[in-house]
């Protein structure tokens, strides 16, 4: 094959086409990966150049580090209670705006407008505020009754719960997928069950429920690796305060790689989150045989 | 056929204009014609562009940004690139950015971080330049000498400080106690009761950076707290009356409650307890007078020295260099750099604008020519400093490595010591063991 026959191949148009994507990908994400497996096993203040040392920064993680613990801990309390919470409010909130009405569109642009913005440090910002003492949420409490002093950021109980409602609040993408998966669940099943009398609830867990298995596979595999993964949450609002009940792994990941200069210690740290979160996602892909339904099969 | 070579010559297009905002050239031409045709031989003259980065307040942020435009004014073909952040976030980006070979040409330093920064040369050495574009004649031997390291001059101080309480006069008033240079700590503690019981307002020794107020103790008993991988310290005995400070306002009520205290951490001057006026007094050092007085506009505030330990057997106090100006060792325009630095140390004009933000200037002429005329927060500042002077030892030296780990411990521990989870004394032994092993560290 010549050289001029390669060129005009179809796949080689697609090739340079992507490129851009490709190298992108290769600088900004896959070269650093390795990097920073390098990086893990070496110690490193990032003005001098990384010394190897072994496995120490893994060593010195499980232990001799209390914080690393602490960390971990907070961040599988916040992921496992919070995406649940999620996906649950996302598909209750789906089942009512499936209903086709004038202004579902609406309200589907209303209800997905937290996913944009909750990320956002301006919204983290404002969360600080909406929880502090002397916050809008006290003194909504105040005007319908409740005598409310708390202060949610400052409690070691309530902390963390403040984080995980922003986090439940940022429901819309979750909210999409599950919408169009109701769409796609035949009209047929329902008229079948109505007829035999089945009432609504018993719908719901006989037919919607199996039939979103799919979804709710896909929505939970997502969700979890972010959980895992937030940061300005956690930086913005609280700073793992108080007394690192709050306290992100990210974050601390992050104090340890620019603010104590530890490069080698935080690589070794996301190493470390790596392997879990991709174990945890092939428990989940494993399980997933015995309760997720692909019609198809 | 002919479509698929314009379809790959379009993607290879397409490649370079994603490429091109990667670059980016240190110098450009510019049209000299602009310039009154007195060199008009010269199609162009090059332009030199120098990036200047500092951490600070509002204040800070204008004023400096003021007095780098009448520099670019006077030095046609300078051009500034500014970078402002606050103190935390400033150094996170500053390593990031000396890890990258990409620091800002000058840089404004710290007493804390200067010597990691020297050690790694990272920092260029300005000792060529002195006499000729920065001129150091008028500027005391002291502020010299704190920009040395191995009789190289790698930063030059912009300002002189020392600790300081600002504190809100009306408050004290109110209560009827008064508040002097030089008082013990029960001293203090006596009046912050009075003025509790009288206006409710409340007090902190430093909560947000504990370790400031740990050395300045530390000192006050003849001891440095940092050494080369270890603690300066022998027993965990010397730290104590640091933690037992926070367990005693606690129990006696005289403390900040810990709700506001962590919710002020990280917050600017302007967001500040002592601005929000629920504290009488803050613990800070001096030349932060001026920015807290542009916060509190409503509050008259007075300025006095840390209060200083019962037994101490050593003056506490000290000056030290607030901040300074360095320049990256990979900067191209170092010479320019340094004219920028001579204009931050000697143009009295500059100082009209900067006042006192950076500390007392460390040029005599300078002082001389603007104080008839700085306003009022300035002049506070500048009586404070002499007054001082004489309660004043020599200032430590600059912390090691690990140093910033190390306050992030003391500042954990503090924490808990408010919250009531461990008491002064466990607070203490844990920081004296735990600070050890982290110097041990950092230095190995």
């Amino acid at each position: 094959m010549t050289i001029k026959q390669k060129l005009n191949r179809e796949s080689t148009a697609g090739y340079v086409f992507i490129l851009p994507f490709i190298i992108g990908f290769l600088a900004f994400t896959i070269i650093p990966i390795f990097f920073s497996f390098a990086l893990s096993f070496t110690s490193y203040d990032v003005l001098s150049a990384p010394k190897f040392i072994g496995i120490d920064n893994y060593v010195q993680m499980f232990t001799n580090d209390s914080k690393f613990w602490k960390s971990m801990g907070v961040t599988f309390y916040y992921a496992l209670v919070s995406v649940p919470l999620r996906l649950i409010f996302a598909l209750l909130v789906a089942m009512i705006l499936v209903r086709p009405s004038k202004a579902s569109g609406v309200y589907r642009a209303i209800y997905y407008l937290p996913s944009i913005m909750g990320g956002s440090v301006a919204v983290a910002v404002l969360w600080k505020r909406l929880f502090a003492s002397d916050g809008a949420i006290n003194a909504l409490l105040q005007l319908v009754g409740i005598p409310c002093k708390i202060a949610w950021l400052s409690n070691t109980s309530t902390a963390i719960w403040t984080l995980i409602i922003l986090a439940v609040w940022q429901f819309g993408s979750s909210m999409l997928i599950f919408l169009s998966g109701l769409k796609q669940i035949p009209v047929t099943y329902y008229e079948a069950a109505t007829i035999d009398g089945a009432g609504k609830m018993k719908q719901f867990f006989s037919i919607t429920l199996p039939m979103l298995t799919p979804v709710i596979f896909f929505n939970l595999v997502m969700q979890l690796i972010n959980g895992f993964m937030a940061f300005t949450q956690c930086y913005i609002i609280t700073q793992g305060k108080p007394l690192d009940s709050t306290l992100f792994y990210t974050v601390y990941m992050y104090q340890n790689s620019f603010q104590f200069n530890q490069m080698g210690y935080g690589c070794a740290m996301a190493w470390v989150m790596l392997l879990i979160v991709a174990l945890l996602t092939g428990v989940l892909f494993k399980t997933s045989n015995n309760w997720v339904y692909y019609a198809s099969k | 056929m002919k479509k698929r070579i314009l379809s790959i010559a379009l993607a290879c297009a397409m490649i370079v204009a994603s490429f091109a905002g990667c670059g980016g050239g240190t110098t450009t031409s510019t049209d000299a014609g602009s310039a009154a045709g007195s060199d008009a031989s010269q199609a162009a003259t090059e332009t030199k562009k120098i990036r200047v980065a500092w951490w600070g307040n509002q204040v800070r942020n204008d004023r400096t940004t003021k007095v780098l435009k009448m520099y670019e004014e006077k030095n046609p073909g300078v051009k500034f690139e500014t970078e402002f952040s606050d103190w935390s976030g400033y150094w996170d980006k500053m390593a990031t950015e000396a890890a990258a070979n990409s620091m800002p040409d000058i840089i404004q330093m710290d007493y804390q971080y200067i010597k990691q920064y020297v050690n790694k040369k990272q920092l260029a050495d300005l000792t060529p330049y002195v006499g000729k574009q920065l001129k150091l004649d008028d500027v005391s031997q002291f502020s010299v000498d704190v920009g040395k390291f191995n009789d190289k001059l790698y930063g030059v101080s912009l300002g002189v400080t020392s600790p300081a309480m600002i504190y809100d006069i009306d408050s004290v008033q109110q209560a009827g106690v008064t508040l002097k240079n030089g008082m013990t700590m029960s001293e203090f503690i006596d009046a912050a009761k009075k003025i509790k019981e009288k206006t409710g307002k409340t007090c902190d020794f430093v909560y947000s950076d504990g370790e400031t107020m740990m050395e300045y103790l530390v000192r006050g008993q003849g001891k440095v707290l940092f050494q080369d991988g270890k603690l300066g310290i022998d027993s965990s005995k010397d730290v104590l009356p640091f933690f037992q400070l926070f367990e005693d306002g606690v129990k006696g009520g005289y403390l900040t409650s810990a709700e506001d205290l962590d919710a002020s951490v990280g917050t600017g001057i302007e967001q500040g307890l002592l601005v929000l006026g629920k504290q009488w007094e803050v613990m800070t050092t001096s030349n932060q007078l001026s920015a807290y007085a542009a916060a509190a506009k409503d509050k008259k505030l007075g300025i006095v020295t840390w209060p200083v330990g019962d037994n101490d057997t050593q003056k506490a106090m000290f000056l030290k260099p607030s901040m300074y100006f360095s320049v990256s060792a990979a900067s191209k325009n170092v010479e320019e750099c340094a004219k920028v630095i001579d204009f931050f140390t000697n143009n009295a004009e500059a100082y009209e604008t900067l006042l006192t933000d950076r500390g007392v200037p460390v040029s005599n002429k300078v002082q001389e020519a603007i104080k008839p005329k700085v306003d009022e927060s300035s002049k506070q500042l500048f009586d404070y400093i002499s007054a001082i002077e004489s309660e004043c030892s020599d200032t430590n030296p600059p912390p090691p490595a690990g140093m910033t780990e190390v306050a992030t411990l003391a500042h954990n521990l503090t924490e808990q010591v408010v919250y009531q989870k461990l008491t002064a004394q466990q607070a203490a032994d844990q920081f004296f063991t735990q600070a050890n092993a982290i110097l041990k560290k950092a230095a190995g």
